[in-house]
């Protein structure tokens, strides 16, 4: 009688299944990212024009607004001789909403932004403070703060993301109507990009 | 008959493919890591609004338009010392209100020929203060950094990013919109002897706008 | 060798799940992760697993009304022996109780501006009945100097004999020198030079009368 040899019982090959996976993974990783980076939707943060320092803490990509924040950038990223715009980004309460998100509707919306006019440097502080962006700036605090702060608190803060070559003029300006309600708003948070190197 | 071994079809170690394992780990490692890192992180970096009282400090950082920057501490005292001992003694026949001004414009004029430095000695004596700072941790050294209107933001926020490395983090800033003429014009610049809450009595330079 | 069989299978079965499992374990690590990160701001991601405790003060804000520069400390100065002098001698008080246990020797002496300490020993030394113990003491005490901060009159007393004022020293008539700044505050130091008196036999401030 022949003898039928039973087959050989077919063992996994586990590293190359780990392998398999991996380099799915990576894969899938890899084209992920890179469509994101594609992606539309506001303007790409890579390239918005922040000045360097390491500040207290990050900002992650497309993170939901914690609090008013003033967009201040050129009317033509492309041209640094376009006039400067400032957007008041809001955040919501209700749903989440990311600062892009509150920027394409700032954009939208007439009401939350204004454009510099030509030679504000010049202009004394009076004519200054009575134009349309620093109108749009001082009211964006009084109600900001009149709804959300209400007790002095170290985390009442509101945040500027500024072009590097933004005048301190409109910093100043920002700076002094929070100091206008003393220690309610006693910081404000400046957007920056963290230094090269880290 | 020949009959197979019984434990012909015992499992050797596949080296190769533990290998070729370990060099796709790293390989995931290095992309995941790569793709964290671009494109570079946004932080937020808090700076102290201003408030309407005098703002006493032990640094004064007075950027220029020309990208120089004025920089005075208490070293600049001794100076200012000498220079009003000088001025009472060859105008000391001036009335009291013609001295203070003329006191006011050549301590002016002496301090800004002195310690007016060009842009790229900022690192060198802000790293000088920040020695300072770290020599001794338990005191607070608190700059003040005036930027004039017409310069960009950006140059207060390189002046904060080097003062925030202070090892024990007891140098702290905040920063006000003014200009170098503004000092020019201010009402008077004196020497008041003050006593600080620690009880040391200090020579304080008062500029009154 | 039914039995090695079930086994080996059982065992491949065993290195499909151990192996399925681990792979699907980091997988879904990797992608909850993913999900957790977006939107979330990053302090909020990771909760500690103890309470903070919200030390947060309202840091120093700057001013705009004016501008004060802290200046150099002012540190006092002391008017005191003047250890660095030349030819200072110390007085040793054994050897004046080993020469009379009760002597009683008053000096009247003027500091002058540089310090220096002058006394005329035959007008300004008083020792009734105590001569040698008198010029013992007053042969030390011409050595002394202080630093140069106070200029005017200062009286000695050595009265070996008391409990407790062994060492009598009246400044009363000491005044600050005319020079010196008057926001630099001017303290009274160690005002003798002598080896072997406890400082509670001392009065610092005492009267001395002649």
């Amino acid at each position: 009688m022949p003898f039928v040899r039973k087959e050989d019982l077919k063992d996994m090959e586990l590293p190359s299944l780990i392998d398999i996976i991996f380099l799915l993974l990576i894969f899938f990783l890899v084209t992920y990212s890179f469509s994101e980076m594609g992606e539309e939707t506001g303007p790409a943060r890579s390239i918005f024009d922040l000045p360097e320092a390491l500040g207290e803490s990050p900002v992650l990509e497309e993170e939901v607004l914690r609090t008013l924040l003033f967009q201040i950038e050129h009317k033509d990223s492309k041209d640094i001789h376009s006039p400067k715009v400032v957007y008041a980004l809001w955040p919501s309460l209700s749903d989440s909403i990311t600062l892009s998100q509150a920027l394409v509707k700032a954009r939208e919306d007439s009401s939350l932004h204004a454009e510099f006019p030509d030679g504000f440097l010049q202009l004394p502080d009076e004519e200054f403070q009575s134009t349309p962006p620093c109108t749009l700036i001082a009211n964006s605090i009084a109600r900001y703060k009149a709804r959300y702060f209400h007790n002095v608190s170290v985390t009442n803060t509101i945040e500027i993301r500024a072009a590097k070559d933004t005048e301190f003029r409109i910093i100043d300006f920002i700076m002094d109507c929070c100091a206008a309600y003393q220690d309610t708003i006693p910081r404000i948070v400046f957007h920056t990009l963290a230094t090269q190197g880290d | 008959m020949a009959f197979k071994p019984w434990n012909s079809n015992k499992r050797k170690m596949q080296l190769v493919s533990l290998i070729d394992m370990v060099f796709i780990l790293l390989v995931f490692f290095l992309v995941t890591i790569f793709i964290v890192r671009e494109p570079r992180e946004e932080m937020r970096l808090a700076v102290p609004t201003p408030e309407n009282k005098p703002g006493r400090a032990q640094i004064l950082i007075q950027l220029l338009p020309s990208d120089e920057f004025f920089m005075i501490d208490e070293s600049a005292m001794p100076v200012v010392e000498s220079v009003f001992r000088d001025v009472e003694n060859r105008f000391g026949y001036l009335s009291v209100q013609n001295l203070q001004q003329k006191k006011k414009e050549v301590v002016f004029r002496v301090l800004t020929e002195r310690f007016t430095y060009p842009a790229e000695q900022l690192s060198h004596k802000i790293q000088q203060l920040l020695n300072k700072a770290n020599r001794s941790p338990n005191e607070k050294y608190f700059v003040l950094i005036r930027c004039p209107d017409e310069v960009p933001y950006a140059r207060v926020i390189e002046v904060i990013e080097k003062l925030s490395q202070a090892q024990y983090n007891n140098v702290i800033y905040g920063c006000v919109g003014g200009s170098l003429e503004e000092i020019r014009n201010c009402k008077q610049i004196r020497i008041v002897t003050e006593i600080d809450e620690k009880g040391i009595k200090r020579d304080n330079l008062w500029i009154t706008f | 060798m039914n039995l090695n069989y079930a086994q080996q299978k059982k065992s491949s079965y065993l290195q499909w799940f151990i192996g399925g499992g681990v792979t699907l374990a980091i997988i879904s690590v990797l992608v909850i992760r993913t999900l957790m990160m977006q939107g979330l701001p990053y302090d909020e991601m990771f909760l500690s697993s103890y309470a903070l405790v919200d030390s947060l003060e309202i840091p120093p804000r700057p001013g705009i009304a004016g501008i004060i520069i802290t200046g150099p400390k002012i540190e006092p100065v002391y008017f005191k022996i003047d250890v660095q002098r030349a030819g200072l001698r110390k007085l040793d008080w054994d050897e004046i109780v080993a020469w009379d246990r009760t002597a009683d020797v008053k000096i009247r002496a003027t500091i002058t501006d540089d310090g220096s300490l002058v006394f005329d020993e035959v007008t300004d030394v008083y020792c009734p009945g105590h001569t040698s113990a008198g010029r013992i003491i007053a042969s030390v005490v011409k050595t002394w100097a202080y630093t140069p901060y106070k200029t005017g009159t200062i009286r000695f007393w050595f009265n070996v004999a008391s409990t407790g004022q062994k060492l009598t020293i009246d400044v009363r008539g000491l005044k600050r020198k005319p020079g010196i700044p008057g926001k630099i505050d001017v303290f009274n130091g160690l005002l003798y030079y002598i080896d072997g008196l406890s400082r509670r036999d001392v009065n610092s401030n005492g009267i001395v009368r002649f």
